[in-house]
This record gives structure tokens, sequence and C-alpha cells, in this order.
């Protein structure tokens, strides 16, 4: 398994690929520099890091999910896959092969998140008096590494099924469509269901609508999905 | 080596394989020539599981097989060497040797093993991906429109390597569009609308 895992590193690592991951990289660490910035020591630390840590949060959801999306999208591309033909020929399973993918991706995202949340630190300690990072920092971007994880994996279940690239679309409509409801007082059951599937940050419970156990069982759920209608369909570019 | 047992594929209800029976005997070589649309493709992926059938089976023997597929791209900033060593290692081959075979192969076949795939041009991709179906020495070969693109240079270094596979006794699968570019095939078959048929019979296998 570490051998596919190291495989499919090299295929999506290259130079071009880690320009733009840096760039997004770069581009997050600006936006969280200048949120750390623009803090107003006028007002008390609780408020300060509330509104540092929602204002990070916010820029991670929006850029990262697309960047998810595309990342597992991106990996079942004809010009990406066409190395499964070359893989499952040669006695390597559907669902090894698939997994591995998924693990890598999602670790990737994973590492991703937490480079920007060691960014979220330093700036927090440079810019903001008395910051200290707390439990509900660590909570806060573990629920958003799950959900932009789910979201990606939406999308790579998308494009098991239709193969086409335009179907990244569909996930990230659900997620725009759910981000527009946060802020919300009430929410309908129809609009309760769809929160269910498609998650989002809630800033209430720093967490999903649903709470952290609902977001585990989605991505399992999901991947389980994933590997299931791999295995069924045919491979054929 | 193989046998198609009663397969049938449809697509969107419309059966583009339709095969009774037929065995592909080991250390054979076979030609198998049909138009554009006649299932050629798909009747190669069906019998390395790529494609799932409606109904019937195929069962093959091979303990390993090298695939060169007719659409290949080349993986970006990726190195030649590092392209043939990462599948030698995914397909279980023994580490010890990899270096030097991979090297010593790269350079009996001309192939700059340091460029990037990128950098290749159409027939020295092609080339570093029949190396790639023939370092792990698999026993049944299967090729789909080798030559598809290739100027003469490297359409006679394929069909040479081929010759020299066939030596080896190794079964061979070609599918292809121009027969008359192939020698020493042991059976050519014709495949018509999703059947297939033996050279010296028209009922379809």
């Amino acid at each position: 398994m570490m051998k596919m895992i190291l495989f499919h590193a090299r295929v999506y690592l290259s130079k071009r690929t880690i320009l733009v991951f840096v760039s997004v990289f770069l581009l997050l660490g600006i936006c969280c520099f200048i949120n750390a910035c623009s803090v107003d020591t006028s007002q008390s630390y609780e408020e300060n890091k509330i509104i540092y840590l929602l204002d990070s949060l916010f820029y991670i959801k929006m850029i990262l999910v697309f960047l998810s999306v595309f990342l597992f999208c991106y990996g079942l591309t004809e010009k990406i896959d066409f190395i499964s033909y070359l893989l499952l020929t040669s006695h390597i399973s559907r669902t090894k092969y698939l997994f591995s993918k998924i693990i890598f991706q999602c670790f990737f995202l994973f590492i991703f998140v937490w480079m920007f949340f060691l960014c979220y630190g330093i700036f927090g300690k440079i810019f903001i008096p008395g910051f200290h990072l707390s439990v509900v920092d660590w909570k806060s971007y573990l629920s958003m590494w799950f959900i932009i994880s789910i979201y990606g994996l939406y999308g790579l279940w998308c494009m098991v099924c239709l193969r086409t690239f335009f179907v990244s679309i569909l996930p990230l409509s659900f997620f725009l469509l759910t981000s527009s409801w946060m802020d919300e007082g009430h929410l309908s059951v129809g609009q309760n269901i769809i929160l269910f599937f498609f998650p989002n940050f809630q800033t209430q419970w720093m967490s999903s609508y649903y709470g952290g156990l609902q977001l585990i069982f989605l991505l399992v759920g999901i991947i389980v999905i994933n590997l299931l209608t791999y295995s069924k369909k045919d491979l054929n570019y | 080596m193989i046998e198609v047992d009663h397969i049938q594929k449809k697509y969107h209800h419309e059966m583009v394989l339709d095969i009774s029976y037929y065995h592909f005997k080991r250390g054979e070589y076979y030609l198998i020539v049909g138009h554009n649309g006649s299932g050629k493709s798909t009747f190669m992926k069906s019998i390395l599981g790529l494609i799932h059938l409606n109904q019937g089976k195929i069962e093959c023997r091979a303990s390993s097989i090298g695939y060169v597929p007719e659409k290949h791209y080349p993986i970006d900033g990726m190195k030649i060497e590092t392209f043939l060593k990462q599948l030698y290692l995914l397909r279980g081959c023994n580490k010890k040797e990899m270096n030097q075979k991979i090297e010593e192969a790269c350079m009996l076949w001309e192939i700059p093993r340091h460029k990037s795939l990128q950098q290749l041009s159409k027939g020295m991709l092609q080339k570093v991906f029949l190396l790639q179906a023939t370092l792990h020495q698999p026993d049944l070969y299967i090729f789909d429109e080798p030559l598809s693109g290739l100027d003469d240079t490297y359409q006679t270094f394929f069909l040479d390597k081929i010759k020299k596979i066939k030596e080896e006794g190794k079964t061979i699968l070609i599918t292809t569009h121009y027969p008359k570019y192939y020698q020493n095939y042991d059976k050519i078959l014709h495949m018509k609308r999703g059947h297939l048929y033996d050279e010296n019979d028209s009922l379809p296998c």
C-alpha cells in the first residue's frame, strides 16, 4: 500500500502542481497575516481571538474546498488515470488502487490544512497579545479538514460515475449553497437534510452542523461508496 | 492461455461484443484486425478485466501481463527512469536487480532514461511504454494499436521487438487496422461489429 501511495505522490507532485499548491498556500498565508495584523487591540482578547479564528477559517474554507475538489477530480482525468491500465493489469486490485489514491489525497490536504494552522498560530502569536492555541482551534481546523475532504470525495464520486471534469461543479455548487445557509437562524427540514449530506462549517459550534461524529461517518461512507462504484465501473477512456 | 466463453457486452443497449467461444493458445502470436468501432479495444480490455461483461466469462491464465494501451500520456515532470522503477516495484519484481536491469534495458533500447516523459516524441514515448510492458517479463503481451502514429524507424524497431518476444515463446495479442505491417504471426482474427471471425471460417466464433 505504501508503494502505491508514494507512486500517486510522484504522479501528482510535479513541479507545476507544486508551484500551484505553494501559490495557494502563500495566498492563504497572506490572508492570515492580514487578519492577524488587523486586530483591534482595544477589544478584548476573546473577541480578537474569535474574529481572527473565524476570518482565517473563512479563507481556508472557501479556497481549500475548491482545491480539494479539483485535486480529487484531477486524479481521475484521462491524462492521470490512464496509468490505472498498467497497474490494474499487474495484479493490483481496483480497491487498492483507488484507496491508496484517496489516502494520498486526504493526507495531502491534511498536511496543507495543518501547515496553514501553523501559520495561523505563528501570526497569532506575533500580532495578538497573549495569543495561545486552544482546543477550539484544533477542533475547528480538524473539522475543516473533514469538510474539505468530504467535498473532494463527492467530486471523486461524480468523476467515477460520469467521467468528466465538469462534474466538479456539482459538489462545489452544494458547498456554496450550504455556505449561504450558515448565517440563517432557522433552517427548514429540507435544508437540514441537505446539510446532513453536504456539511458545512457552523460558526456557532465550531464544527459541522451535526458535529464531528457525523463528519467521520460521512467521510468513511463516501470512501466506501467510491470504492464500490469504482470496482463496478468500466475503465474505458 | 485465454478462454473466452460466451461473452456479451452492451453499451446503451447496443451490442459491442458478442463472442461464443475462443481459445487463445499459450505461446502463439495473434493479430486481431478490424475497423474503428469494431470492438477490438473493448475485447482487449475485457480480457484485461478493465471492462465488466454483461454475460459470459474470460479466463486468463497468464501469471503476468504486459500491456501497451492505445492511448497513453506523459506524466507531468516524471523521468523515464523513475516511471520504469515505480512500475517495476509495484509489480512486485526484485528490487536488487532493478537498477541494473533498467539501466541495461534503456541502453539497449536507446532510451534516454534521465529525460522527462514530457520531453519525448510520440515514438520515443511508445518505446518507453513498450519497455515497461516487457521489463517484468510477462507471459502474455497485449498491444492495442501499437503502430498508430509511428514513423518507419519506430515501426521497424517495434516489429523487431515483437519478433524477439515471439521467439521467447510468449503469447502475443495485437490489435490493428493494418495487418500488412505484421509478419510471422500464427493466427489472424477479424473483428466485425463485436463478432470475432477466424481467418478460415465465415461464421463468427
